[in-house]
């Protein structure tokens, strides 16, 4: 019978790929940021499989913030363990 | 294929096209779901719910309620094709049918037993037309059974409205440099 709907990860390929012109007008730094962008949020391939959203590229958006918060989170822990590191 | 505009005529309207002209019907199918009902009859497995979605969130902002409105039914045999359509109710819904031939140009399926259903094929798609828009996309065949081209001919000649379409070249970027590929 085969596939009705494109898996996760072929959904995920074909939203890349529709950047792919966005992506060469960048500089390269800014290429570099976008890949690391669409490598967080590959992360969560699964649990956007299993949100079967109608719009695939939200749950994508919505990876990569959640890494990027993730991130924050970290650094702020950095942040006030050095302070409290100086105030002691 | 500037006849091809909303709201539709009730007639059958046959485009023949690369690919079934999915794309173009993926759209039309998102357009129609925002004023109500319709009926998609899919022959080709081309009926990806991502674009459809993309396309109707451009317009509305309850893309569920939009999405629900769409009644989708696969065909994986050219058999299940007439059941699906000789069992689809004269209801007054719009029905898109896409890529109707993918399974009559099936090699294992004879040109005469395909040329047989389509013959009962296409009474069902009348009877619907007088009712409702019904647009039928279909394909050229492959060049291994470029024979069944006949099908697309005689589903033509049954058509009220009938088009043509063709893959135009990818257009080339031209930058300070020259021409892109």
């Amino acid at each position: 019978m085969g596939r009705t709907l494109p898996s996760i990860t072929q959904a995920f390929i074909q939203e890349e790929e529709a950047f792919s012109r966005f992506r060469r007008a960048l500089r390269r730094g800014d290429q570099i940021a976008l890949d690391d962008l669409f490598a967080t949020a590959r992360k969560h391939l699964s649990a956007a499989a299993y949100a079967s959203h109608a719009l695939p590229m939200e749950t994508f958006l919505l990876s990569m913030l959640l890494e990027q918060h993730k991130e924050i989170m970290q650094l702020r822990q950095q942040v006030a363990d050095l302070r409290g590191d100086r105030d002691a | 294929m500037n006849a091809l505009t909303l709201p539709l005529t009730n007639r059958l309207m046959v485009l023949t096209a690369p690919h079934a002209a999915s794309q173009m019907m993926l759209e039309l199918a998102a357009r129609l779901s925002l004023n109500g009902e319709l009926r998609v009859l899919d022959g080709g497995n081309r009926f990806n719910v991502y674009p459809v979605a993309r396309a109707a969130r451009r317009h509305t902002h309850d893309l569920h309620a939009a999405l629900a409105r769409i009644r989708l039914a696969r065909a994986f045999t050219c058999y299940q094709m007439l059941a699906m359509l000789s069992e689809a109710p004269a209801d007054g819904l719009p029905v898109l049918v896409i890529d109707l031939l993918a399974t009559f140009y099936d090699d294992n399926v004879r040109l005469e037993e395909s040329q047989r259903l389509l013959g009962q094929c296409i009474p069902h798609l009348q009877r619907l037309s007088q009712f409702a828009p019904v647009v039928v996309s279909v394909k050229p065949p492959a060049p291994l059974c470029a024979e069944k081209i006949v099908l697309a001919e005689t589903l033509q000649a049954a058509s009220g409205a009938a088009w043509q379409l063709e893959s135009l070249p990818t257009p080339k970027t031209t930058t300070l440099w020259g021409e892109e590929v």
